[in-house]
């Protein structure tokens, strides 16, 4: 403010001085055109003057010239002589005006000098100008005060005063700038007023701001709970393999597996992995492909020499341009062991502990899948149900049992022994020497000749069986389980028609 | 009453005729015949009748006679010589008699007395239309119309 005045008062000042100077020009200016015309006035007579060298009449003149106040002196002179000069007249600063012939218009006959009376009309011109210019600050001058009082109690107070509210508020707060009723309507108050707009919306903000940083606090404990407490074992893996976290339970399980928490992911189960190769080529097909990856691996605990299972999810996140993994973890040991249990009950034969039918299909489909050359042996019990109709079922188990623990006895834990149907049997042996396989058929035949002990109401009793064994080779007599098995019942019953408790290599 | 207006209208009839032959007929300037003075210039003239100076070229002195002032023949020749009306002559002269230093020409009422006074003084010089010119009387300068 004090700064506006300033500069509208060297304004003025400058304003005045021009104006002053604009006004003296044009004052001196005026005054010698006025000497000018003055001059022209007295030319005819002072042409006939010169005409007639009249000095007369030239200081007549002369005379009339000097009367006036803006000249100082003249002189009136013919080609040759000076007619008439006033006192003091020297050359210096005359204005000329030729005098023509009063007949002869074009011929010049003598001359006015005529000197200004600069000093008189310079301090005219300043006297003037000064006035004017007086007269502009006169007006100007109080303008500008009032301007300046005006300007500070109608704009500068107010606003110091509203920034000195504003600089008070805390931001967020429910203050508000109290607004002068006397500024209600104009600028002022509108700039407190919007002032006061922009406090409502930042204290709205500043509420919605604090209360969904309460509600992502509430959140954030939460899913910390959730992931801290949760006996699902996580951590999260940077992009590098560090470990970012890690919640109790996978501290837990790596611990138990004697892992350091701060190992790289994945060689830090990796070391222990049956299957290294293929958790890290699972583990960074997880990363090349952001995808979801599912796997699970066995792994030999180093603490206790025992097997763990462990069931790995991948899962793929960005947060911040950062790629993160999370490792869900799982031990499904015990699962695992349980599902063992029941394909391996599945697979067997619960009254004779050996493989059942599906259980033998299996391995053998294995074989084959593995083109392993072995021979079958297809073992149907002769004279078993008239054990099972005289001595009851009971019997007859016991039969099957005592039988199926011989056989197991003579055929090595690399082949197969099992329980094909209900008085059917089948041995395979992964070798196809005529020799070999004819000797094992003979041990078998004689193992179920041998009478099986049963005891029966205190009554000891021998109880003995017979069989008709036919064999197959594969891949000699067929590609597929199904038609060996056939074969191998050919051979079979060719057997069972003729001479029984004997064998037979099928032959087409 | 009948004679006055006669005489009045007669004299009106005088003057139109002569001031149809003098716009018609051309001005000269003549001296007495015995003057030595041949020929005049135009400048000379003007001097010696607007009061510049009162001698002949020759340095003699010069009388210059006019006509009066309501003769129709000065306005033609003061028109002929300066190129100025007979008003601004007029104003000329009362400026110029204000300070005493010239005079204007001695004033005659007719041709006749011009040239009466022309042939009986030897310095005199005057103008006449070009037909009024006699023997005794020497023409010093034609005006060209």
């Amino acid at each position: 403010m004090l700064l506006l005045s300033l500069s509208t008062f060297a304004f003025s000042i400058v304003y005045a001085k021009i104006y002053y100077h604009h006004v003296f020009d044009t004052e001196l200016k005026r005054l010698e055109s006025t000497v000018r015309q003055i001059s022209q006035t007295v030319s005819s007579t002072a042409s006939i003057a010169a005409y007639l060298e009249d000095k007369d009449l030239a200081n007549e003149v002369v005379n009339g010239l000097v009367s006036n106040d803006i000249i100082l002196s003249a002189a009136l002179t013919n080609k040759s002589t000076v007619l008439a000069k006033s006192i003091l007249y020297k050359d210096k600063g005359a204005l000329s005006f030729y005098l023509p012939n009063p007949f002869i218009l074009q011929e010049n006959i003598g001359v006015i000098r005529v000197v200004p009376n600069t000093l008189y009309i310079e301090q005219n011109a300043r006297d003037s100008a000064f006035s004017s210019a007086q007269t502009l600050l006169v007006v100007v001058l109080p303008m500008l005060l009032l301007f300046a009082i005006l300007a500070f109690f109608l704009i500068s107070r107010p606003l110091g005063n509203l920034s000195k509210q504003l600089a008070s508020v805390l931001p967020g707060s429910a203050q508000r700038i109290y607004i002068d009723p006397l500024n209600n309507q104009n600028e002022i108050g509108k700039i407190g007023k919007d002032i006061n707009i922009m406090l409502a919306n930042t204290e709205t903000l500043f509420e919605q701001e604090r209360s969904l940083r309460i509600e992502v606090e509430k959140l954030e404990k939460r899913f910390r709970l959730m992931f801290e407490r949760s006996s699902s074992p996580t951590i999260l893996v940077k992009e590098q393999g560090e470990v970012a976290l890690a919640n109790d339970a996978a501290k837990d399980l790596l611990v138990g597996m004697g892992i350091d928490c701060e190992e790289r992911f994945p060689e830090n189960l990796g070391q222990f992995c049956k299957t290294p190769d293929i958790l890290y080529t699972f583990t960074e097909n997880s990363i090349k492909l952001k995808q979801v990856m599912q796997s699970e691996f066995e792994f030999t605990n180093p603490l206790t020499h025992s097997s763990v299972w462990l069931s790995l999810i991948i899962l793929n996140t960005k947060s911040d341009g950062q790629w993160y993994f999370q490792v869900f973890l799982a031990d499904i040991t015990a699962r695992k062991s349980m599902l063992n249990q029941l394909s391996h009950r599945a697979q067997r034969d619960s009254l004779t502990s050996l493989y059942n039918r599906y259980g033998a299909e299996l391995t053998l489909m294995e074989w084959i899948d593995s083109e392993t050359q072995f021979s079958l042996l297809l073992i149907d019990l002769d004279k078993f149900k008239p054990v099972n109709d005289i001595y009851g079922h009971n019997a007859g188990d016991e039969v099957l049992k005592q039988l199926a623990k011989r056989l197991g006895q003579i055929v090595p834990n690399t082949e197969l022994v099992s329980r094909w149907g209900g008085d059917e049997f089948v041995i395979a042996i992964k070798d196809v020497n005529i020799v070999k396989v004819n000797h094992l058929a003979q041990q078998v035949l004689d193992e179920i000749n041998t009478p099986v002990a049963y005891e029966k109401n205190g009554h000891r009793l021998a109880l003995s069986v017979s069989a008709s064994i036919g064999i197959a080779h594969y891949p000699a007599h067929a590609q597929s389980l199904k038609g060996l098995v056939e074969c191998a019942d050919v051979a079979m019953y060719s057997i069972k028609k003729t001479s029984k408790n004997n064998f037979t290599i099928y032959s087409t | 009453m009948k004679t006055p207006f006669f005489i009045i209208a007669s004299l009106l009839l005088i003057t139109s005729a002569e001031l149809r032959a003098a716009s018609a007929q051309e001005i000269v300037i003549v001296v007495n015949k015995n003057n030595p003075i041949e020929k005049v210039t135009h400048r000379q003239l003007i001097d010696m009748y607007m009061g510049k100076y009162l001698a002949f070229p020759n340095g003699h002195m010069a009388i210059t006679l006019d006509y009066r002032k309501e003769h129709p023949l000065r306005s033609v020749f003061f028109k002929a010589l300066t190129g100025r009306s007979i008003s601004q002559i007029n104003a000329y002269w009362s400026r110029v008699k204000f300070s005493g230093k010239a005079s204007p020409p001695q004033a005659y009422p007719s041709t006749e007395a011009i040239i009466d006074k022309v042939i009986t003084t030897p310095s005199a010089i005057a103008y006449l239309p070009a037909n009024a010119v006699t023997d005794e009387l020497k023409v010093v300068y034609r005006f060209v119309q």
